[in-house]
This record gives structure tokens, sequence and C-alpha cells, in this order.
């Protein structure tokens, strides 16, 4: 006569044999990936050394802490301005013409090529050279670009 | 066929079926176009607006606006962009957009998405709140008011497709919302859990609670550092554009970890499918969607919520070996020798016939061919039943000997399309939610018609058109006095019997008896309702008859089925849409498991053992002779025990010691046994009993098939692997096949499915490429795919192609002693699964249905002083459990109703019934009890908690009612017109 039985004879394995098995799967996991590892251990290694890790480690713990208290820095009015700024900057940057933005950047690289070759000659500039300068068509062009650039900033600082 | 109209979209000129409606046409065409509130299923509810076009220059919404001849129609104008916006404008006034530590953010959220599409960057009116707490009250979902965009989709489905008349929006509070009843928490709500409002959910206002700071990668944050966040991004005011890009981002890391797998219910035999939604081991939530064939966006409380048993810490997660009085764990290796010993030991000594198998109606389908596989080539036993044994097998009989195929003649379309419904002894809302929701769709929307015979006044009977209230177990006799009433009046289709039905003379001998004064004075229905009954047949454009247990659990279990297709089959109901015979089939894979030939008589594919072909073709094929002499049934494998033939079993997946009837006896023989195997995820009361308990891993950990109620063959991945050591069955059936030395060699199971296809003719064209997905096919299954939802159109399956009409006579029920005065109806309650087994483990459903009660009439309470709460104990010639009442009037007079969900030596329902069945299948008749009962202690608590959706009352009305917004005072009409939708 079979009894109904509900009993379930624990535990199935000791202690020792459970910790054996789960470190049977682990070392099977690690010779799987053995490159890896051995390279996460240098890695963790040398940021142990430098105390990063410990750290980091504490900065986790807190991880809800610090968050609190970096999102209540970012609410202070300096810092949403700043977010915002960078934001209009970014707005006003996608604004602009990528080929006149090259130009710009193309001509500022002679310029600073050329004055860093003047700087070097160590000449002194006087009055009449200035207005002889004033001919040239190279400087001529940032004359009229500068004056453009100015009008325009006044535009905009109108409305 | 419908007309073609031509019209002009954005300028392109289209030719476009009549009567189509825009946004169906724009979105078949893959033309994006935004819509909130429109599905397919729901049709327009015109709550949401930013669908709106330009239509010869005025606004319509493409949602409700059919398209028509010579239509000029923009979808992107500046007039319809505007209105779309503006449209949209409205929603976000009600909608916080923090999509990224949103638990909706799962790229598939309307909102976000319709914004997106809509290019929203700003908005005009500022988002605000409701001013309403969130309800957190029931188990399974919460209301978020602050995020609803008051869309409505939630109440449509509700009201008009889950029929269950809980949802509204109060249109006319200064700021809506949407109310559970007349204002009452969820909980306390008459909603029954079904969760049909948080799947077509467009945002994140109702969600599954499993949801909640699981979803996302960042939404368990606490809200004391949710708040700031949310603040910053408001008080930074990036425009939607990078609120969109960054929850994108989010959404796309998050798709990496949630794994959705589609699956199919592993519950009732509706057989509805859905996706999964795993995180680890974690179920989500459960995702039905539109391509789902049988149940589209809807399932019930079991299937959206029900599945803690899957990780429960009670599941098997080892093989167990019997040693004095206690399992002691073992290895694969272990158990599977010791059955293979000792199973080939008493094989040996014995032969086949001393060894029996029990296969599972839960199991899959190329599990339960294994089983029989098992049974039938490694131990050469016919001795195979299954579970069905207790339910199904006289529906299965009753449609064999008249039309042919045992399954349900059309699917569950064809119910919803019939002129008038007759369930019978059946209660579909709570046996099979969702089938009963088409049924309670059609009638609420088409005004189909409705009757209900039953012993208990259940929700469907409530709704009815005609209930009726026959003695228990006389179904026979009023079916067939219909029938008889029905030929008298010339009512019936001579046209059709002529060309269809056989033995039609010797029938309409056989009806003489049963003349309405008879039926009257047998089953105690007036006359009137039967001519009523008949008159409804008469009239109806088609009837569909369900029935279930009420049925099929009486001696005259099978000759009652059988004069149900005799009735349907002279009011010519076979062969048509929207009628014929539906047998509700109970579990996932009734139909499955006996389709597989886990019967004593039959061989897989329906395929009769007696058939000389048939078996010769099984015996090359496993390389054995196959005896055709049946084998014993469940029940005669008992009785085997009991005198010493059966020596041992192997039984897979059911709960036998509480599942047959006449429990201390099933006990007692099962402790009988020599040598008994158990299969199941549980340690069941019948594993307790068993030698060695091999464990098993439920649907959702293995690939396989299910074939529901319409003969739907479906396709379920696994979900997660299995738990600890489980296995899935058709694994572990293979291995011990194995140690019998039989080597069969299935990697998966689709190479299950095609060795059964290879055999059966009615599965020839059956395979796992055709099943991919969501697709499914309805046997009989030709070779190149082809099946046949609807059965009959051209023959019966009969060597002649004709129907017979069955000429078997009526089985009065069971007398009882004097002292058992009251007669005892048992069943099924929506929150639990048949035993209980795999419910029970659900806090929530725990928590909403904690005990089994017995309902007992106002007459009877009073008669007997039983109150609500009180302490009864009902005792019958076999035995006695004790439990506590609730007064109710879905129970009249001396009628007793005790739900079957117990596990419980105290109250245990078989512990009550008797060992009497249907004379042509053995099923026992449960539903044939009488006890008497005693008051043990009037005074005690309500075993029917408060919170229960039973006490509640429902809330009906037509949909949300757009109308009532549209008259508020502060609503500006953005369309043109508004006109209340024909959207069904």
């Amino acid at each position: 006569m079979a009894k109904p039985i509900t009993k379930i004879e624990e535990p199935v394995f000791t202690e020792k044999e459970k910790q054996t098995k789960e470190l049977e799967n682990v070392l099977q996991d690690l010779t799987r990936n053995s490159d890896g590892i051995k390279e996460t251990i240098k890695l963790l290694q040398e940021l142990h050394e430098s105390g990063i890790l410990g750290a980091i480690n504490n900065l986790v713990e807190a991880k809800e802490d610090v968050a609190k208290i970096a999102v209540g820095q970012m609410l202070r009015p300096p810092v949403t301005n700043a977010l915002n700024n960078a934001m209009a900057a970014a707005g006003v940057l996608t604004e602009l013409d990528p080929e006149v933005t090259q130009k710009l950047v193309g001509g500022l690289s002679k310029g600073l090529q050329r004055a860093e070759e003047g700087f070097r000659a160590n000449k002194k500039v006087g009055v009449f050279d200035l207005m002889k300068l004033l001919k040239d068509p190279d400087v001529n062009r940032v004359m009229r670009f500068s004056i453009d650039l100015l009008k325009g900033l006044g535009e905009g600082l109108k409305n | 066929m419908a007309e073609t109209v031509r019209v002009k979209i954005n300028g392109q000129q289209h030719e476009v079926k009549q009567g189509t409606r825009i946004l169906d046409y724009l979105l078949e065409q893959g033309i994006d176009h935004p819509h909130i509130c429109y599905s397919e299923v729901l049709g327009p509810i015109q709550t949401c607006d930013t669908c709106m076009c330009e239509i010869d220059g005025k606004i319509m919404r493409a949602c409700s606006t059919d398209i028509e001849e010579g239509m000029n129609i923009l979808t992107s104008s500046e007039l319809a962009k505007a209105s779309q916006m503006e449209a949209m404008d409205r929603i976000l006034e009600n909608h916080l957009l923090y999509c990224t530590v949103c638990d909706n953010n799962n790229g598939n959220c309307r909102v976000h998405n319709t914004a997106e599409l809509l290019e929203i960057e700003h908005q005009t009116r500022p988002y605000r709140e409701k001013g309403y707490d969130v309800d957190m009250s029931h188990p399974f979902y919460r209301y978020d008011p602050d995020q609803c965009i008051l869309c409505g989709r939630c109440v449509e489905v509700c009201q008009d497709l889950q029929v269950n008349e809980t949802l509204s929006i109060d249109w006319e509070r200064e700021i809506p919302r949407v109310v559970w009843d007349d204002g009452k928490s969820i909980n306390e709500s008459s909603c029954v859990s079904c969760g049909q409002c948080a799947t077509v959910c467009p945002c994140n206002a109702l969600m599954e609670k499993s949801m909640l700071g699981e979803a996302g990668l960042m939404t368990a944050i606490p809200k004391d550092l949710l708040n700031p966040m949310v603040d910053l991004i408001k008080e930074v005011e990036p425009d939607y554009k990078t609120i969109f890009a960054l929850s994108e981002v989010e959404a796309a890391m998050r798709d990496t970890r949630t794994k959705k797998t589609k699956t199919v219910c592993t519950f009732c035999g509706v057989g509805c499918s859905f996706e999964v939604w795993t995180k680890g081991r974690e179920i989500l939530k459960v995702e039905p969607t539109e391509n789902s064939p049988v149940n589209s966006v809807s399932t019930c409380v079991k299937g959206k919520f029900g599945w803690d048993f899957v990780n429960s810490e009670q599941r098997l997660t080892t093989p167990l070996i019997r040693k004095g009085d206690a399992f002691v764990p073992a290895t694969w290796e272990e158990a599977l020798a010791l059955i293979a010993g000792k199973m080939g030991a008493l094989k040996q000594t014995y032969g086949g016939q001393a060894l029996g198998f029990v296969s599972s109606s839960k199991t899959t389908n190329e599990d339960a061919y294994l089983m029989q596989k098992l049974a039938r080539q490694v131990f050469e036993s016919n001795n195979i039943d299954n579970c069905s044994r207790y339910c199904q097998s006289p529906a299965t009989d009753g449609l064999l000997s008249t039309v042919g195929y045992g399954g349900d003649s059309g699917t569950i379309k064809d119910i919803a399309s019939a002129g008038l419904v007759i369930i019978i002894g059946a209660n579909p809302t709570e046996g099979h939610p969702v089938l009963a929701t088409r049924v309670k769709r059609a009638k609420k929307l088409h005004g189909q018609k409705l009757i209900v015979s039953d012993l208990r006044k259940h929700e469907m009977a409530e709704r009815s058109d005609l209930f009726l209230h026959p003695k228990q177990g006389t179904d026979y006799v009023w079916i067939t006095a219909i029938a008889k009433y029905i030929i008298d009046q010339g009512w019936h289709d001579e046209a059709f019997i002529e060309k269809h039905v056989n033995q039609y003379g010797e029938y309409t001998e056989l009806l003489e008896t049963y003349t309405l004064e008879y039926a009257e004075e047998i089953t105690g229905l007036p006359k009137e309702q039967l001519i009523e009954t008949a008159k409804m047949i008469h009239k109806a454009d088609g009837t569909c008859i369900l029935w279930g247990m009420g049925v099929t659990q009486n001696i005259s279990g099978s000759h009652t089925s059988a004069a149900i297709a005799n009735l349907l089959l002279v009011t010519g109901n076979f062969g048509r849409h929207g009628a014929g015979a539906y047998p509700l089939r109970g579990h996932n894979n009734v139909q499955g498991s006996c389709d597989m030939g886990t019967l004593p008589q039959w061989l897989p594919g329906n395929q009769r053992l007696s058939d000389d072909r048939a078996r010769e073709k099984f015996e090359q094929s496993y390389g054995v002779s196959i005896s055709d002499k049946p084998g014993l049934t469940n029940i005669e494998m008992l009785e085997a025990v009991e005198n010493g033939e059966l020596k041992a079993m192997y039984l897979m997946g059911e709960d036998m010691a509480w599942v047959d009837s006449n429990s201390n006896h099933v006990h007692e023989t099962l402790g009988k046994l020599e040598f008994f195997v158990v299969q199941d995820i549980f340690l069941t009361k019948t594993a307790q009993f068993a030698d060695v308990v091999l464990p098993a891993a439920p649907s959702l950990e293995k690939d396989g098939t299910f074939t529901n109620t319409e003969r739907r063959i479906q396709r379920l991945y696994r979900v997660l692997d299995p738990l600890g050591e489980s296995k899935p069955d058709w694994w572990i059936l293979q291995q011990v096949a194995k140690y019998m030395g039989a080597n069969w060699g299935y990697e998966h199971p689709s190479e299950i499915m095609d060795e059964i296809a290879s055999l059966s003719p009615l599965f020839e064209g059956v395979s796992y490429e055709r099943l991919e997905g969501w697709k499914s096919l309805m046997w009989p299954v030709k070779k190149d795919g082809t099946d046949e939802p609807l059965l009959y159109t051209d023959h019966y399956n009969f060597p002649d192609g004709k129907a017979r009409l069955s000429l078997v006579e009526y089985v009065p029920p069971i007398e009882f002693a004097h002292e058992f005065d009251l007669t005892l109806n048992n069943g099924r309650l929506l929150e639990h699964f048949h035993e209980g087994n795999m419910t029970n483990k659900s806090i929530g459903l725990q928590y909403k249905l904690p005990e089994v009660f017995v309902e007992v009439s106002p007459e009877l309470s009073l008669e007997r002083g039983v109150k609500d709460g009180s302490l009864v104990r009902l005792v019958s010639p076999y035995g006695a459990i004790k439990l506590r009442a609730v007064v109710t009037d879905r129970v009249q007079g001396k009628e007793l109703y005790v739900p079957m969900h117990s596990v419980s030596h105290e109250n245990a329902i078989n512990l009550l019934t008797g060992s009497v069945g249907d004379v042509r299948t053995q099923t026992p008749a449960y539903k044939q009890t009488k006890v008497k009962m005693e008051l043990l202690n009037v005074k005690g608590s309500k075993p029917l908690p408060l919170y229960n959706p039973r006490y509640a009352k429902r809330n009906p009305q037509l949909g949300v009612q757009v109308e009532r917004k549209w008259n508020r005072e502060d609503y500006q009409p953005i369309a043109h017109m508004n006109i209340s939708a024909d959207r069904k």
C-alpha cells in the first residue's frame, strides 16, 4: 500500500556539494571566456591600485543619494540656464551654413599662420603701413567681412 | 460584389472598394496617418480627433468617413495638418511626456508614436493634472487619471467587446475621467480583471502592475528622485524631438532585454494566443494582439494575469523517488533506470495489459502523441486514456454517432454570427470567458438571440432572452420534445434531411414518446417555454448549440449530446455558417489529446483501432503488432487495479486523485498500485501516491502545438527555459522509451508533428512551417495545407457522406435515498482553473477568490437558517465536506452549487461525487450528486470577499458615448461635422 506522502527529503545536496556544483558552473563559464577574463582581471587590478575602484564602489553604493544631489544641483537656475544656453547655442549653430563656416575656419587658420610669421619677424607697423595694407585685397576682404558681421550683430540685438 | 469608386488621395487617383473607411485604406496602402483611438477591432471611436483629413475642403475624420466617388482627400494639407496638431495639443494637455522614464516606452505607445509622427515640437495648452488620485486598489492593474487622454478605448472594450460593462467615461465632470461602475474603486467594482482595458490603452494610463518599475531601464527610480528628474526636463524645456530621440534610445535598449514570445494559453479550450513579455524569468505582461486568430485583443483574468504558477517555489525541479515515507531527490538517470527496470519487468511478467497510461489534456499534441506511442509501441498496451474521459467524451461520442467528427462544427466566428445561440449546461462567461464575450457582443450589438438552459442563473442566463431551468439530468427530454414539436409544426428542413440525413423514419418513430406534455412532466419546463424555444429556432437565421459538463457529466451525457445533434440535423443547422454543434472543450488541449489517440479505442488522427488498414500503418511505423482490442478507460484502469489486473500506471499531467469522482475511493485505489509514475509540474495529490515523480515543464517552457475547441491547431513557442531539472513532457517520454531500448531520436517537436501528419490523413497537411507565428490550421488539413474551418459543407464523416440521426433513448438520472434531499451542482468559477493546482499559486487570484463555498438559495437559506458565512457540512453517500455558505439567487430551491477548485481534504467536491458514469463513455455523472446539509455554525465570515466582482452592479451602456463629449460647453469641434458612427 502506497500512502500519499508530501515529505521531500532535504537537503538533497550538502552545502559542500551545492558549492562544488556552483563552482563547476562558474569554472565552465571561466574557461569558455578565459581571454576576456584575464584582461578584465588586469583592468580591475589597475583600477584597484589607483584607488578608482574604491571610489566607484562608494559611488555606486550611494547611487540614489548621489543622483538626488546631482539632479538637485542641475535644478538650480544657473545650471538650467546653462543647459538652456547650451541648447540655444546648439540651435544657432544648426542654422549656420556649413560652407560659410568652412571658409571662415579656413581663413582663420591661414590668418593665424600669417600672424605667426609676422610675430616672428618682429617688425614694427607704422601708420603708413596700415594705409598701404588697406589696399591689400586680402586685408580689405577681412575689413568688409568684419563690418558686415558687426552690422548683422547689431540687427540681431535690435530684436 | 462591392463596387469600386475613384477618388483622389493627395493628388493621386485611387480605385477603392465602396464603403471602405479612409483610415483603413490609408493604412492598407502603407500611408502613415496619425490615429490613436481607432482600431480595426473597435472601429471608429472618434474621441482623439488626430486622424483629420481635408476632404473637398472640409475637415473630416479618416476613421469614420467612408470613401465616396470623386472625393478629393488630402491627408497633410495645411488645413489637415493644423487640425491634427490641434487634436494632439488637446491630448497633451492630458498627458505628460516623460517617456524615457515611463514603463510604457516599449516602441508601441500610440500616444508617443502619434506625437512623433506629427512632428510635435511644442504644445500651446500646458499639461495640467486632473485632480484625481491614481487608483492602485486592484491586484493586477492600475489607473493613472493624470496620464489618461480620455480616448475611451478601454471603455469600448469593456462595454462592447468583453461586454462586462464596468467602465465608462464621466463626460459631465469638470475634468472627465474613466470611472468604474458608478465611481467605485477598481477593486470594488464589477471588473472581472480580464485586462483588456490595459491591453488596449494607448499610453500608460492603464497598466499591468507587473510592468511598473520593471519594464523600463530607469523606471524603478523612486518617486523622490523621479519627480525632480521630470521637473528638470520640464525646466529645461527641450523640444519634443529631443524627448522622443532620448526615449527611443531607451526603448531600443530595453528591447534587447525584454523578450516577447508567442504562446497559446494553457487554461481553457478557447485557444487564446498572445505574446508573453519577459525579463529573465520574470513575466512582465501578457500582450494579446489583433493578430491572435481566436481572441484578438481579448483575454480573461487567467490568461492575462494567472501565470504566477510558472515561477512558483512549489514547482518540481528534480526527479523524486519514493523511499520509505519520504521522496528522495534523484538524477534523471536514476529515475529513468528505475522506471524502465520496474515497468519493463512487469511487462515481461504480465504483458502490456497489466500497465496503464493516462495522458493529459493540458500537454501539447506532440506530448500526447508520444504518450500513446510509449503505451502502444514500447509497452504494447492499448490501456491509454486521457482526462477528457472526465468531461468531454460523451459530447464526442454524440457527435461521432451523428455527424461523424468529434469536434466543433465551425469556429467562434460562426457562433458570433448565428441568429440564435442556445447554451445548455455550460457557463461560458466563467469556463470559456473569451468565447462568451463574442456571444455577449453579438447579442448587445447585433441582436443575436440567446437561450440558456441551466440549473444555475449564471451571467449568460441573466443576459438570455429565455432562461430554461429543467430538472437536473433531463435535458435529453426537452431537446427531443422540441425536435418533435418542430417536425409536427412542419418547421423542419425537409430538403436538408432528404439530402443529408439517414434514419429519419426511425427517428420520427422514436419521437412518438416525446410529446410536450411528457417533456413538461419529466423536465418541469412549462410547455410555453418549450414552444417558445422551438419558435426561436424556427425563426433564427442559423442556430448554434453550445454545451458543457451540465450535459456530459450525466449518465445520459452521450445520449443527450446525440439528441442535440439530432435537433440541429432536423432543422438544417449543419454545414452552414452561423450554425452547428459546439461542445465547449474545457482544457487547452482536450481536443488535441483525443485527436492524438490517447484513447483506448482510437489511434492518432481519429482513426479507429478496429480499422485494420489504419492499424497496419501504425504497426509498420512502430515495428510492433498492435492489438485491435480496445484498452481500458481511466475508470476501467482503476477497476483493474482493484481486482489486481493492472499492476502499474504511468500518468502525465493530471491530478486524478482530485479530478476523478469519488475521491476517497480513488485515493484508496491509487495506493494499491505496485508501481506508479507521475509526471507533473507540482507534487499534486496524485503525485503523492507515486513511486517516481518526474518534474515536467509547463506550456511556457516548451515548444509544441495545442488544438482548441474549434479544432484549431496553434503553435506555442518556448518563453522560458525549463526550471531547474524539469523537462518538456516529450523529452521525458522519449527518455523513458530510450531506457526501454527504443530510440525515437526526435530533436524538436516539429519532427513529432511530421510523424503525426505522415500517419494521419486528418493532419496530412499540418507542419510547423504552416503554423508559424500567428498562423493556425483547423483540421481536417489536406496535403496542400487547405483546412476546414466549417465542417460538413459537402459531406458528413461516414462512408456514404450522410449524417445519421441517433436513435438512443433517454436515461433518467440516478436515484438517491430520501435523506439526500439537495441537488449538488458543481463546476468552475472564472478566477480558478479546474482543481486549482495552477491558479491557487497566484496571489492576485487567491485574493479575489480565496476559498470554495457552497451557494445556497434564498429560499433554502430561510428554511434551514443558513446565512452568508455559515459553516455547513454536506454529506453524500460517498463522503462529506465542510465549507461556508454564500446565499445567492444564482441557485434556486433545493439546488446547491460548489466550485471545484479545491485540493483540500476538507472541501474538495469529488469527496461527494459517486462512481456511476455515462452509459456509453463511463464519464462520471458528477452532476448527479445529492447531499444532505448540516448546519455547523450559523455565524461566520463571508467566504466570498466583498471586493469580488460578483457583488457589484454593472453599468451597461453602448460604447464610450462620444456624443456626450461633443455636447460639452467647452468642446470646440475640429471636424466639419460630428456624427455618431456606425462602427460595429
